[in-house]
C-alpha cells in the first residue's frame, strides 16, 4: 500500500480521522485489557499515522513483502498505537484489538515478532535504534531501496546503547535510515529534564553527524514534508525530534504522568471516548 | 513486615526500614523507582538515593 499523490486538504483529512479513530482503538483496548501504556501510544498516534497511511511502502496482504520499508518501534511499549495502525490497515481485523495483553493473543503486551506487520520484538529500551541500523545496512548490502523508520521514545535516549547507534548510523553514511523521537518530555518517573536532561538535544545529535529536524509531532503535514524533505538527503541518517503531548487528545490524560502505564477506569474510559468522538 | 504480599512492595518497604538504622546503604534506580517501590526509600532519604536513568 501507497499513496504517493501530492498532499492534499482532502487526503490531510482522511489522515487526521485515520489518526482519531486509532486514539480511540487506543483507549478501547487498554480498558478492555485494563493495562498499557496510553500516555506514549497518543503522543506517537499521528507519527504512526503519517508513515503507515502516507510515507510507507507496504503491504498488509504480504507482511514480508522484499521490498516493504521496515518500522521499528523502540518504544515498544507504546505498541497499541502501532497494533491500531496494523489492524486499520489490514494486517488482521479490527476485532482483534480488544484481546490485547490476553493470554496466548496476537498481540502482546510489547511487540513480539507472532504479530502480523511486526519486524521483531522490541521494548526493552534503548535496542531499537541499533537494530534499525543494522536493517538499514544490511538493506544497502543487498542493494535494496527500502526506508528503514524507527520510532524512539525521549526517555529511552538516556540508554547508553542509543548513542552507540548514534555514532554508528552517521559513519555508515545510512541516508536510508529516518529515525524519530516522540518528544512528549515526560517518562515513567517523571519529566526527563529532571530525570536525566537531554537538553540541549537537537545540538546534540548534530554533533553525531545526523541531519536534524524539529517539528510539531502532531501536524500531519509537517511529519510527512519533513521526512520527505529528509529522503533528498542520501548520505547522512536523519533525526526527527517531534514535539509532542503526552496522551494527546485525552483532556485529562494529557502532559499527566500518572497515564504513562495505567489503563482508564469506567468513568475516564466514557469521556475518553466522549472526548475522541467529537474530534471524528 | 511480616505475612504475605506483593514481592516488590515488601522489597520497598524492607529497603525503606533498613534505611533507618543503616548509613551504608545507597539505592540506584533508572526511571523505574515508582515501579521496583525504590521511591519511598528515595522520598525519605533524598541525598542516599540516585537516579541513574
Amino acid at each position: 500500500m501507497n499513496t504517493k499523490e501530492t498532499l492534499n486538504d482532502s487526503i490531510l483529512n482522511d489522515l487526521k480521522k485515520i489518526s482519531n479513530a486509532i486514539r480511540k482503538d487506543i483507549i478501547e483496548m487498554i480498558y478492555s485489557a485494563k493495562s498499557g501504556h496510553p500516555g506514549g501510544s497518543l503522543s506517537s498516534a499521528d507519527i504512526v499515522t503519517a508513515l503507515y497511511f502516507h510515507i510507507m511502502n507496504h503491504n498488509p496482504k504480504d507482511p514480508f513483502w522484499a521490498g516493504r520499508d521496515r518500522f521499528i518501534l523502540s518504544k515498544g511499549h507504546a505498541c497499541p498505537s502501532l497494533y491500531a495502525a496494523l489492524a486499520e490497515s489490514g494486517y488482521f481485523d479490527v476485532s482483534e484489538l480488544k484481546n490485547l495483553r490476553k493470554p496466548k493473543c496476537l498481540l502482546q503486551g510489547h511487540p513480539c515478532t507472532m504479530t502480523p506487520g511486526i519486524e521483531i520484538s522490541t521494548g526493552s529500551l534503548g535496542q531499537g535504534l541499533s537494530i534499525a541500523t543494522g536493517i538499514a545496512l544490511g538493506l544497502r548490502l543487498d542493494g535494496s531501496s527500502s526506508k528503514v523508520f524507527a520510532l524512539l521514545g525521549d526517555g529511552e535516549l538516556q540508554s547508553g546503547q542509543i548513542w552507540e547507534a548514534m555514532m554508528a548510523a552517521p559513519n555508515f553514511k545510512l541516508g536510508n535510515l529516518t529515525a524519530i523521537i516522540d518528544r512528549n518530555n515526560l517518562q515513567i518517573d517523571g519529566p526527563t529534564e529532571k530525570v536525566m536532561p537531554l537538553e540541549p538535544l537537537k545540538s546534540k545529535i548534530e554533533s553525531f553527524n545526523w541531519q536534524v529536524y524539529e517539528i510539531d509531532g502532531h501536524n500531519i503535514r509537517e511529519i510527512i514534508q519533513t521526512i520527505n524533505r529528509g529522503f533528498k538527503i542520501t548520505d547522512k541518517p536523519k533525526m526527527i525530534i517531534a514535539h509532542t503531548v503526552k496522551g494527546k487528545g485525552v483532556s485529562f490524560m494529557e502532559n499527566n504522568v500518572s497515564f504513562h502505564g495505567k489503563s482508564p477506569n469506567d468513568e475516564e474510559y466514557r469521556i475518553a471516548m466522549k472526548e475522541l468522538e467529537a474530534n471524528s | 513486615m511480616t505475612g504475605f504480599g506483593v514481592p516488590r512492595d515488601a522489597y520497598g518497604e524492607i529497603l525503606s526500614e533498613l534505611g533507618e538504622t543503616r548509613k551504608d546503604i545507597v539505592v540506584l534506580d533508572a526511571d523505574l523507582s515508582s515501579s521496583t517501590k525504590t521511591s519511598s526509600f528515595g522520598k525519605k532519604f533524598l541525598t542516599d538515593s540516585l537516579m541513574l536513568a
